[in-house]
């Protein structure tokens, strides 16, 4: 097989897996749209009706809570529980590709960002008055599903590494206070100085502040961000590419 | 194939979603059209001569002289100018012709340039707010078309101490660590578009202490800010600390300490340094307790110029200092003893803090520096050509030719009562006069209000919701509950109002449709009827209501214990056809909040 037709091969299976990622995500309505509405929701509470004035700094917290929801949970629990049912044991024994499986989920996750993000910003634009440039919305756009990586790499590692029964929780039990914790529902800077203090030093706090210096909110530089989010990167995809090596050595 | 196009096409929908997202409004507001009064000779704008009338240049008194405004600008002045064709002629007898005024003391939020304006303040100088709209607002003050709307210098940030005074308002301030930081951040500030740098040394009042900048991150801020050709002035609430700065090398001190009688080493010391001082006479009158602000509200020029909101902002009550006497005379003698040694003296506000508000606190200032022994027309320098010079705005605080053509124009004379300055006859921005629309005094129609219309607002409890400012950043809480008598239900609210936010809150909203905050047509109630009982304390009703959510909604106070019936064509600003929510509220100082909402309704 030559390297032409290898590639071709690659890229046609990346599009059969994002097909069936599709068809998964279509067929699964119970699945689907609380995911996608969860976020939104809350930013129509907080963001827009408790919180009146801050809808344009809510606005970049609230679609950082929301693509991280996309992608922990669409790596996490979707692996979990194919691994489960040995779906991707079997998929081992096909010519499938593992970037392919990667290609499927990771659709799914970018395309649940896009449309989590584009649903909060045409609310945010409509209820709260937010006009920005379409450069700036779609700096936004690109920061959620750039910021969403290291949390795909650690859905990976937590799906590897959980029971399909027990992914849910545990990765709630990550989501929620990391979110709560990093100032994505009450801005950081409103939180007593201890957790101020944690803040600065969880992923999804700078994935927000790169959206708020990309939408202008906020100014400055955010090289530091940027420096943290790539660390955060490197450290997860580790994470994953053990638990996948571990898991493969207990099948 | 099929997924691949439905994927396609979901792709192609979520652009659109993503083009569809609203676009910033153009930079400048598009030129009014003129009057009916208003003759149009070129397409600069109107030409104006007003005549006969008796003008202050921002530093000379000139009597019986008349004064030609052309494109955007003062053109000549002169005793015998001849009406150019065309020319709007005003007659100016009996009247004083006043240089735009300049508050050199605001924090500039919401609809303060509109404000500003009604009360012929047409700069304001801004000591910390958020730089977000700094390319509008220098796009506006550069600007010689017709505006409603002062113009605004600003410091953005403010320089303070992580947790610091400057921090507790909600708004994400870069804070310094130390002097190292300096540099850096007064670029960042000078990038951002800050006009000067301001510095808080604040260690605290009463019982509280509050982390502060020592000299040496003051000193370093302070040559960083030289370094880049910026001035840096100073928050300071004591002696020790304005000295401090005055050593570090400030160019200015934004507000009057009161602890002590400036002796004369201090006057040295601001006379080596050559500082000027913006004492914010209207704020720490708040403060030391001689705060009578009705005058502004039963005024005959300025009262109908006050919306509720400025209204509720001059009865709004710093808690009172300790041995506030002795602070406040302290604050007379300090101003005299820096104004007898040549200290440039510069009028300001320091709105919106309690007992103040835009424009019109400028006004209670000059008044307050005259009451403590400022000659009339240095007061009105102090409101003109001094803040200009010091901070180098030029063709501002001026009139003479070349200058802009931001101007009052009011009856009497306020070189002899100062008074005057208040009896505002008419206001040009950029040489074109200031529509001002009288908010139409209505004859009170309650015998017969429509009752067709009438709708109880308690009638649906899903439209209410518990509302406190501890989702603005404060620290004052709220729930609610229903209870149902027999025919009617009434809301209970319970709750805390704490110290924290720069407006405590706490109590309940009813929103206007079942969708929160979406605005719903109400154009056909002239009335608000709302009943609460409990205890005593300040209650507001916070009206809200236009085309974006984001818009300071309308407050009016509402008295506990008796039916309180609001006229609602007679809140300025509340746009009927677009009302969003009604949130009834306790507020003001931190106490138990436990009320009662028994009687609320649209009639």
């Amino acid at each position: 097989m030559n390297t032409t037709s290898n590639l071709q091969h690659h890229l046609r299976m990346q599009a059969r897996f994002i097909e069936s990622q599709w068809l998964n995500l279509l067929r699964t309505p119970a699945y689907t749209l609380p995911t996608l509405l969860f976020p939104i929701m809350f930013y129509s509470f907080f963001g827009l009706l408790l919180i009146p004035g801050q809808a344009q700094f809510l606005l970049c917290t609230f679609a950082t809570f929301g693509c991280i929801g996309a992608s922990l949970f669409a790596f996490g629990v979707g692996i979990a529980t194919e691994r489960a049912q040995g779906w991707l044991t079997l998929l081992r024994a096909t010519p499938a590709p593992v970037s392919a499986v990667l290609a499927g989920k990771g659709f799914g996750a970018a395309l649940f960002t896009a449309i989590v993000t584009l649903v909060m910003a045409m609310l945010a634009a409509q209820f709260g008055g937010v006009r920005m440039t379409t450069v700036q919305w779609s700096g936004l756009l690109l920061v959620m599903i750039a910021g969403s990586v290291p949390f795909a790499a650690l859905g990976i590692g937590m799906g590897m590494s959980l029971s399909p029964n027990a992914a849910p929780a545990v990765l709630n039990l990550i989501y929620l206070p990391l979110g709560f914790m990093s100032g994505l529902w009450i801005p950081a800077h409103q939180l007593p100085g201890f957790m101020q203090a944690m803040a600065n030093w969880l992923p999804p706090y700078h994935v927000a502040e790169l959206a708020l210096h990309v939408t202008g909110t906020k100014t400055g530089t955010p090289l530091l961000s940027l420096g943290i989010l790539l660390t955060y990167t490197v450290l997860f995809i580790g994470f994953a590419a053990w638990a996948w090596r571990r898991a493969d050595q207990h099948t | 194939m099929k997924n691949l196009l439905s994927i396609a096409a979901l792709l192609l929908l979520l652009l659109a979603a993503l083009l569809w997202l609203p676009q910033p409004e153009p930079l400048l507001p598009e030129a009014q059209q003129p009057g009916p009064d208003m003759a149009h000779t070129s397409d600069e704008g109107p030409v104006t001569l007003i005549s006969n009338v008796r003008l202050f240049d921002g530093e000379r008194w000139h009597a019986a002289t008349s004064i030609l405004l052309r494109d955007g600008l003062v053109h000549s002045i002169g005793p015998d100018l001849a009406a150019p064709a065309q020319a709007v002629l005003v007659d100016g007898s009996g009247k004083t012709a006043l240089p735009g005024l300049i508050d050199a003391h605001v924090h500039s939020f919401g609809t303060a340039q509109e404000d500003a304006l009604r009360f012929g303040i047409t700069t304001m100088l801004d000591m910390f707010r958020p730089p977000q709209d700094f390319p509008r607002t220098h796009a506006e003050r550069a600007s010689l078309q017709a505006s409603d709307r002062a113009d605004l210098y600003s410091a953005g940030y403010l320089a303070t101490a992580a947790g610091g005074h400057g921090t507790q308002y909600g708004i994400a301030v870069p804070t310094l660590a130390g002097a190292d930081e300096a540099d850096a951040w007064v670029a960042a500030r000078q990038t951002e578009g800050s006009d000067w740098i301001k510095i808080v040394i604040e260690p605290g009042w009463g019982q509280q202490r509050l982390p502060t900048l020592d000299a040496g991150v003051v000193g370093a801020l302070i040559r960083a800010a030289h370094d880049r050709d910026l001035l840096a002035v100073a928050h300071v609430s004591t002696y020790a600390d304005a000295m401090m700065a005055i050593e570090a090398g400030i160019d200015g001190l934004v507000h009057l300490f009161a602890d002590r009688r400036i002796d004369d080493g201090f006057i040295a010391a601001a006379r080596a340094a050559d500082i000027f001082v913006v004492p914010t006479m209207p704020v720490l009158a708040g403060i030391y307790g001689h705060n009578d602000t009705d005058w502004m509200l039963t005024h005959p020029v300025l009262g109908p110029r006050l919306p509720a909101g400025q209204r509720n902002n001059l009865d709004m009550r710093f808690p009172l200092a300790d041995d506030a006497d002795t602070a406040w005379s302290n604050v007379g003698a300090n101003l005299i003893a820096l104004h007898t040694a040549g200290i440039p003296i510069l009028a300001g506000s320091d709105a919106p803090n309690p007992a103040t508000t835009y424009g019109a606190s400028l006004h209670h200032a000059l008044r307050l520096l005259v009451a403590a022994g400022l000659p009339a027309a240095d007061a009105l320098r102090a409101a003109s050509s001094v803040p200009a010079r010091e901070f180098g705005l030029a063709g501002r605080g001026c009139l003479k030719p070349g200058c802009r053509a931001d101007l009052l124009l009011v009856a009497g004379d306020p070189l002899t009562d100062i008074a005057a300055t208040a009896m505002i006859d008419a206001v040009w921005k950029n040489g074109h006069q200031l529509s001002f629309a009288m908010p139409a005094m209505q004859p009170d129609t309650t015998s017969s209000a429509a009752v067709s219309g009438e709708q109880d607002l308690l009638a649906d409890p899903s439209r209410w919701m518990a509302a406190a400012d501890d989702y603005m950043g404060g620290a004052s809480s709220a729930a609610i509950s229903w209870s149902q008598t027999d025919d009617a239900s009434s809301l209970q609210v319970s709750g805390q109002l704490e110290p924290g936010h720069v407006f405590p809150y706490a109590g309940a909203m009813w929103f206007a449709s079942t969708i929160p905050m979406q605005p719903e047509n109400f154009s056909t109630r002239t009335h608000l009827v709302l009943q609460i009982e409990g205890a005593a304390g300040d209650y507001q009703a916070l009206l809200f209501s236009g085309a974006s959510q984001a818009s300071q909604p309308q407050q009016v106070p509402i008295k506990v214990g008796e039916l309180n019936r609001i006229e609602l064509d007679a809140i300025n600003g509340l746009e009927l056809n677009r009302l969003r929510a009604i949130g009834v509220f306790a507020s003001g100082a931190a106490r138990e909040v436990d009320f009662r909402i028994v009687q609320a309704r649209l009639e």
